[in-house]
């Protein structure tokens, strides 16, 4: 204690000038690195024409024959396809679900949607175990007014740079996923801006990512209850679907076996999304995510996913079942099939 | 229970609670505050596990004791043969029984009996191999006597469990930790502050380019088929990805000790600047390499010339016999040491090859350098030795990362020469940080010499190192791995 005191006594003034002129120094590169890297983001997103949503729409023709629109994240890209829906029922989809995809933006494109292309008559809305915590890509939001979006989407905090550190790794990924796609020329986004190509899209063949093998340990994670990060504009979007009178199907798509097993708490997951179906009338809630129904043991139905891994995608092979099982469910709850296609 | 990382929040504010308490506690009662904050700090992830610790810990404290106490030389050794029986016997169950029983039902399954997989499910005790060698090494100094046995049992046992060192290394041996673990502790500012330059230094090792990296290696490993001259890439970033992996750690396990008031010893001393094999192995690893020059490869190399009669032996000398034995067999358990799997065996034995084949020619190189011209361009000579030993290092490093030998073969075999049509562009982002990465390393290994950083001002460095803590935020990868070396 005593060698304690008389070094710190010696040592103190030195310290503690240097800590704190060590913090403040801190204080301020944060600031001045998060400025820049947001000015330098904000000015790629606005000149770069993939995140442009009036050159989206303007492609689209025949606009009154799009009456269901697809909402979710790369799952539901990955496991709902139009083309399944249009062969069978007849009837056209816009698909927006893609990576990076949460409620806040599926919440902003609605607005632009209804103005664009007018209300949709059904939209199925693929919802997922991490549904309350994830956050939009920074990328997607910059296609709104960014005014209004900045607001919402940067965080404060002590050190700007950490409380902002998802939108900085988005960025950074944006970037080089672009650069890739820009030499390659084909990628997938050009997929997401194109809605032919999104329409014809069925899917990802299985590649052997799945981990089979169960391991002796492995984390298993909670479900992440409303509101979470962006639960508010998933609710205002039900609310304004309500008003709007149209039909919304939330569907639970089949995770692989290993990963339904790492997400534990589905009863909380399952509640939380009947309790919609319970306050709105026109939401129905379909769960394909049980062995019941799909065949959740069988890897081949998924490109990824496994124990420890918090979502699966599902492969071309398991789209396909799903999507059957879908439009089998479609038929049941829209007898006004018929009325959709002459609209 | 999670593991408590060094890249995970659960260590750093576990590590803030220790130091900010740390300085206050008595001298007499730190002893006592290091072992239970090391004791939770391995509990955190399995409380069960901690008996795996503590047993053979008060086993070898016993046997060392009763060693010193012996009367007898063959008390002294049956103790001594004793103690490595029953640390090492934990070692060999916990970690190969699982491969050598499934070798023997694979051998089974060879002679005509039904092929069947090992139910074992043995889970390995995180940092075993590390503690094991820590107290190895410790009963051979005193059977040796080289060092005192320890009477302070609790001092003894922070020795094997300290825990900046607890999980992989470095392994620092007891002649050195003892003392400073019993000499009183001062508060040091600029000792606090380098370690902390040191962690802040393994931190950006880990998350920016090790982390980073990973994503690239692992998709070429797990598919190397038509990936051509991208796999020559990913084998040299994975020798990047596995010396900042494990160097980082080393740091700020180094780090952690010297805000702690100890000296760990160096780990790592720029490996890949190595103009050979033999120098690459006094600079990568160092506590493990030195721990198996001293107690394998030079009692092996001895024991070898001693058994031989004469000066030659089928017209070779004695003492390439010793050194021949010593470094295989040293090479192939240090291999093994790092993984229970044929890969690191092959790993192991490519270096006693390397090694054997390099002490071998040594003549022959000397005269091609002549012959070439190159003895009078030192500097030529250098670049090509570094770059010649980097890309056999690179080699094996193949075999080390794939997932079996059939997948490290399957791995070279696809290596060409020209790209795929497809272009990365995660190759080149992770070339420029890599590029970023040599440069910082380059500077701080010629520190010493860069004049104008010597002149720098304070408040100027200090502003440079809190720009690259922020630098370190920008880049690091979110969703950290583990480190690579805590499977061994």
């Amino acid at each position: 204690m005593n060698s304690f005191i008389c070094n710190f006594k010696k040592q103190y003034k030195k310290a503690v000038f240097e800590l704190l002129g060590f913090v403040m120094l801190l204080f301020l590169f944060d600031r001045l690195l998060f400025a820049l890297i947001r000015k330098w983001e904000s000015s790629y997103y606005k000149q770069n024409t993939t995140y442009s949503l009036s050159d989206k729409f303007a492609m689209i023709s025949k606009k009154n024959d799009y009456k269901i629109l697809i909402f979710g994240t790369s799952r539901t890209y990955d496991g709902i396809h139009p083309l399944y829906i249009k062969n069978q029922l007849g009837l056209k989809s816009f698909k927006e679900a893609y990576v990076g995809k949460g409620p806040m933006y599926n919440y902003f494109f609605y607005q632009e949607y209804k103005k664009q292309v007018g209300i949709p008559r059904v939209v199925i809305y693929g919802v997922d175990y991490f549904m309350y915590n994830i956050t939009t890509s920074r990328s997607w939001m910059q296609r709104f007014n960014t005014d209004v979006i900045d607001d919402l989407y940067y965080k404060r905090g002590p050190s700007m740079l950490l409380a902002n550190k998802n939108i900085i790794d988005n960025f950074a990924n944006t970037l080089v996923n672009n650069l890739q796609s820009n030499i390659n020329r084909v990628e997938h986004s050009q997929i997401e801006q194109n809605y032919v190509l999104m329409e014809n899209y069925l899917g990802l063949a299985n590649t052997g990512d799945v981990i089979t093998q169960e391991p002796p340990q492995y984390d298993t994670v909670y479900f992440f209850q409303y509101p979470g990060q962006e639960g508010v504009y998933f609710y205002r979007l039900l609310e304004e679907l309500h008003r709007d009178k149209v039909t919304v199907l939330l569907i639970s798509l089949p995770d692989y076996i290993g990963t339904y097993r790492t997400n534990k708490f589905h009863r909380k997951y399952l509640r939380s999304f009947r309790y919609y179906q319970r306050k709105y009338a026109n939401v129905h809630f379909l769960n394909y995510n049980q062995v019941e129904k799909f065949d959740l043991n069988n890897p081949a139905y998924f490109i990824n996913g496994g124990y420890g891994r918090t979502n699966s995608h599902l492969s071309r092979v398991g789209a396909e079942i799903l999507n059957r099982l879908l439009i089998e469910d479609l038929r049941k709850l829209l007898p006004e099939n018929e009325d959709l296609k002459s609209k | 229970m999670k593991i408590m990382l060094f890249n995970s929040i659960d260590f750093w504010v576990f590590f803030a609670v220790i130091f900010a308490l740390y300085f206050f506690v008595p001298q007499r009662f730190k002893w006592i505050f290091l072992l239970l904050a090391s004791y939770f700090f391995y509990g955190y992830w399995k409380k069960e596990y901690l008996l795996l610790l503590i047993l053979p810990t008060l086993v070898t404290y016993a046997v060392a004791r009763g060693m010193a106490a012996a009367r007898t030389p063959g008390r002294r050794k049956l103790l001594f043969w004793s103690g490595l029986t029953v640390s090492l016997g934990l070692l060999f169950v916990f970690k190969y029984l699982e491969l050598f029983w499934q070798t023997f039902l694979d051998l089974r399954g060879y002679l005509g009996h039904e092929q069947t997989r090992s139910v074992l499910h043995i889970i390995m005790p995180l940092g075993i191999s590390f503690f094991t060698f820590r107290m190895v090494s410790y009963l051979i100094d005193v059977y040796y006597e080289r060092i005192p046995a320890e009477k302070h049992l609790g001092i003894y046992a922070l020795y094997v469990s300290f825990f900046p060192q607890l999980l992989a290394g470095p392994i620092d041996r007891a002649a050195r930790l003892i003392p400073q673990l019993k000499s009183p502790v001062h508060f040091e500012w600029e000792r606090i502050t380098s370690g902390f330059r040191l962690i802040v230094w393994g931190l950006f090792k880990k998350l920016v380019i090790a982390d980073r990296l990973h994503f690239f290696i692992n998709f070429l490993f797990r598919r190397p088929e038509g990936q051509q001259a991208y796999l020559i890439f990913a084998a040299y970033f994975y020798a990047f990805q596995i010396y900042c992996d494990f160097s980082g750690y080393s740091d700020m396990a180094v780090g952690v000790s010297r805000m702690l008031g100890f000296d760990s010893m160096k780990n790592f001393d720029f490996p890949y600047f190595s103009k050979s094999i033999t120098e690459f192995w006094n600079r990568w690893h160092i506590s493990l390499s030195s721990w198996l020059r001293d107690y394998l490869f030079l009692p092996l190399a001895y024991a070898t010339m001693r058994r031989i009669k004469g000066e030659k032996l089928l017209a070779i000398k004695a003492e390439t016999w010793g050194y021949f034995v010593g470094i295989f067999l040293t090479m192939l358990l240090g291999g093994l040491w790092h993984g229970a799997g044929w890969t690191f065996i092959i790993w192991g034995v490519l270096y006693g090859i390397y090694q054997m084949t390099s002490y071998a020619s040594k003549r022959l190189r000397r005269k091609m350098l002549k012959k070439t011209g190159l003895l009078r361009l030192p500097r030529l000579h250098a670049a090509l030795s570094i770059f010649f030993t980097f890309n056999l290092v690179s080699f094996a490093w193949i075999f080390f990362r794939a997932a079996s030998f059939n997948q490290a073969l399957t791995y070279i075999g696809q290596i060409r020469l020209h790209f795929p049509a497809d272009f990365s562009a995660h190759l080149v982002y992770d070339s420029f940080l890599l590029l970023f990465f040599l440069i910082i390393e380059y500077f701080n290994k010629n520190r010493e010499r860069i004049v104008f950083w010597q002149r720098f001002p304070r408040p100027l460095k200090m502003a440079g190192f809190a720009f690259f803590c922020c630098l370190l935020i920008v880049l690091a990868m979110d969703n950290a791995n583990e480190f690579i070396y805590l499977q061994f």
